[in-house]
């Protein structure tokens, strides 16, 4: 029980972050991997690629960067009730 | 059951024990061996940092050698698969003890750990039709031709699980338990995907880590050294990549790749431990630790676990416990959505 009084919210993190990776999956295989520029031939084909990653990209950064900021808050919450606890 | 599948069952079973028992009896003789030898170091959680005999990733690479050989014996033929996650396996030792008998750089090792994807490459070059890659399967979507992006990103599928079992590999018993847990995770889906290779690599792995397990828990007997842990994380990548279950091997190594980000965030970069000015951790009395508050801390699991109050070192491996079991139960989730779409 101690185990779990000491991970719990921990493991709301990694629910989180696993569920916004499926959510990410998802939305690049629905939207990004279809997005089409309207220009024909090689060049059309190379910008098509670049953006496809660049959204690609800003995606998985902005899902680390929640990832990081819940930790961050996470561990900053749990300072506080040890804080507050019986030393 | 049919004729075939008891087949599978049973080899399973003899190739499971024969890594099972060749590892847990091979312990003793490696621990003499890095006493003798002067590979050891201090458990620098425990009040008097009691020295404790380094190198026990020898024993975990025997299991996975002699695992695979009685499945040669056994079989009387040879798996181009297991060949492949073996040389991976075995690659990644020969590194962990290049680390331990000459410390690299953070850096360097990483980069090192990269070379060890190299049996995946060459055996895709030569038996193409049983050695697929490029082909991973995601939950919902299903599986995906991938080509150019995934050339690129195959060198951090050995090197990220590699360095990530490292790094958690701090407290008794945690390397193994956590990758026990991260193996099953892979072990499950193969079995209900019927990815026979990949049960044999879970089943050869699975037998190695738990004859060592014993000889690692609280208090250890002997530590796996770098030579275990990037041995064990570049063979769950290579049964991730091989087994083409790369999304479920990320879930499942969940609590080792949040602990090598963090690190990661917190440093900002790759550093050899040596590097890092302040640690973690600190010990208290009464082999209890705690979080180090200070704001230049790196933010490890530990840290993160500890940052709700001192533990004892058994409890803390019990919240690791916890949380590799956690990612165990998302990781077969996220295979079931691979199966239901």
């Amino acid at each position: 029980m101690k185990a779990l009084k000491y991970t719990i919210d921990i493991v709301s993190v990694m629910v989180l972050v696993w569920g916004l990776m499926l959510l990410l999956l998802i939305i690049v295989n629905a939207v990004v991997v279809n997005l089409r520029l309207p220009i024909e031939g090689l060049a059309g084909s190379l910008l098509n690629n670049a953006l496809q990653l660049a959204i690609g990209g800003a995606l998985f950064s902005a899902w680390l960067f929640v990832w990081y900021k819940a930790t961050v808050y996470c561990r900053k919450r749990r300072l506080k009730l040890w804080g507050r606890g019986p030393q | 059951m049919d004729s075939a599948l008891n087949d599978l069952v049973l080899k399973g079973l003899l190739v499971f024990l024969a890594s099972f028992s060749s590892s847990f009896l091979a312990m003793p003789k490696v621990v003499d061996f890095s006493k003798k030898r002067g590979f050891v170091g201090r458990d620098v959680h425990k009040d008097g940092q009691p020295i404790v005999p380094e190198m026990g990733g020898l024993g975990i690479l025997l299991g996975v050698l002699v695992g695979f050989l009685a499945y040669c014996l056994i079989s009387l033929e040879v798996d181009v698969c297991l060949v492949v996650f073996t040389s991976c396996t075995l690659a990644a030792g020969a590194i962990g003890v290049l680390d331990y008998l000459r410390t690299l750089r953070g850096a360097l090792k990483a980069l090192l750990t990269v070379i060890a994807c190299a049996p995946i490459v060459v055996g895709w070059l030569l038996f193409p039709s049983e050695v697929v890659i490029g082909r991973p399967e995601l939950p919902f979507v299903g599986r995906l031709r991938l080509t150019i992006v995934y050339w690129a990103l195959l060198p951090l599928a050995i090197a990220v699980p590699a360095n990530a079992v490292n790094m958690i590999d701090t407290f008794n018993g945690v390397m193994p338990i956590t990758s026990i847990f991260s193996v099953l995770a892979l072990l499950i889906p193969s079995i209900i995907l019927e990815r026979w290779g990949a049960v044999f690599m879970c089943l050869l792995l699975l037998g190695a880590l738990m004859g060592f397990l014993p000889y690692n828990l609280y208090p250890s007997r002997v530590f796996a050294s770098d030579v275990g842990s990037l041995a064990v994380g570049a063979g769950i990548g290579a049964i991730a990549v091989l087994g083409r279950l790369e999304v479920v091997g990320v879930v499942a190594l969940m609590p080792q790749i949040m602990n090598a980000f963090y690190i990661l965030a917190s440093v900002g970069g790759l550093l050899e431990r040596r590097q890092i000015a302040e640690r973690p951790t600190v010990v208290l009395g009464g082999n209890v630790i705690a979080a180090n508050r200070s704001e230049g801390a790196p933010m490890t699991l530990a840290n993160l676990i500890l940052s709700r109050g001192p533990l004892r070192e058994p409890d803390l491996v019990k919240a690791y416990a916890l949380l590799s079991f956690f990612s165990f139960i998302l990781a077969l989730a996220t295979a079931c959505f691979m199966v239901i779409r």
